[in-house]
């Protein structure tokens, strides 16, 4: 199992070679815990974009497809669950609900 | 018999996180459209495994309904993973296609595993906060789900279908 700042590497540069037509900004990782308790990779990578403008369902698949080729050549088999978001999407307010 | 149509689960999601009025969309909004583009495509598997072993003319029936419920998320869960694998589980490899399942089944059991997570977060995880682009894009995620399996060799999708109800030991 890679250390997350591996992911983190690897991350980066399978989303650099599949997200061509964007400007990354920055990738992060965190583990995690799956539903049925096995440990997983949450991903977020941020993209140059407005709000609303963050690429859509097929980047994200794309994306965990050749993630998830790379790291089982690692022999990394934990689930990776990838966001794509600008950084406007970040800094839209999101209701608490507390 | 009422089966969830996944489409209308879909559209349900779409419209849970259009724009309010006033005020930043409401987690409870965005969390339950994510939740519910899982759901689409978890139904869209129920109706597909009944229809194949009991039989569409038989929605409605006693025995519709007992395949409909015999699956739950832990055992798609598991023939996702079993699909996915470079080296499945030997106990599998006799009703697999011999060079492994093709492109579209691949890419419909990731994208499956990717929604139920993302389902369970937003079902479960207050630590979350999610934006409506995590719902967008989950939506679109299971849009495309759907479209890998109505794209799946028919024989293939039996096959997934097989092993989910009737896992090999």
């Amino acid at each position: 199992m890679l250390e997350l700042s591996q992911v983190k590497d690897v991350a980066d540069q399978v989303a650099r070679a599949t997200l061509t037509d964007r400007q990354l900004e920055a990738v992060s990782v965190r583990p995690s815990v799956d539903s049925f308790g096995s440990d997983l990779l949450r991903i977020t990578v941020v993209v140059h974009g407005a709000a609303g403008d963050s690429p859509g369902g097929a980047a994200v698949e794309a994306l965990e497809g050749a993630l998830r080729d790379r790291l089982d050549e690692l022999d990394d088999h934990r689930l990776a669950i990838v966001d794509i978001l600008t950084p406007a999407d970040l800094a839209v307010d999101v209701d608490s609900e507390s | 018999m009422s089966i969830l149509n996944p489409e209308h689960l879909l559209a349900q999601a779409t419209r849970l996180i259009e724009p309010r009025p006033a005020g930043p969309p409401l987690q409870v909004d965005v969390r339950r459209a994510i939740s519910a583009a899982y759901y689409a495509v978890f139904h869209a598997v129920l109706t597909a495994a009944a229809d194949e072993m009991v039989g569409r003319v038989h929605r409605g029936t006693p025995g519709y309904t007992l395949v409909y419920r015999s699956v739950d998320h832990k055992a798609l869960r598991t023939v996702c993973e079993m699909a996915q694998a470079r080296t499945p589980p030997p106990r599998y490899r006799p009703f697999l296609p011999d060079n492994g399942f093709a492109e579209d089944i691949r890419t419909f059991v990731r994208d499956v595993l990717s929604l139920q997570e993302r389902r369970h977060a937003a079902d479960y995880d207050p630590t979350d906060q999610f934006r409506t682009a995590h719902a967008r894009q989950t939506i679109e995620l299971a849009r495309r789900a759907l479209h890998h399996w109505d794209n799946a060799p028919r024989s293939e999708r039996k096959t997934l279908l097989t092993v989910l109800l009737f896992p090999p030991r």
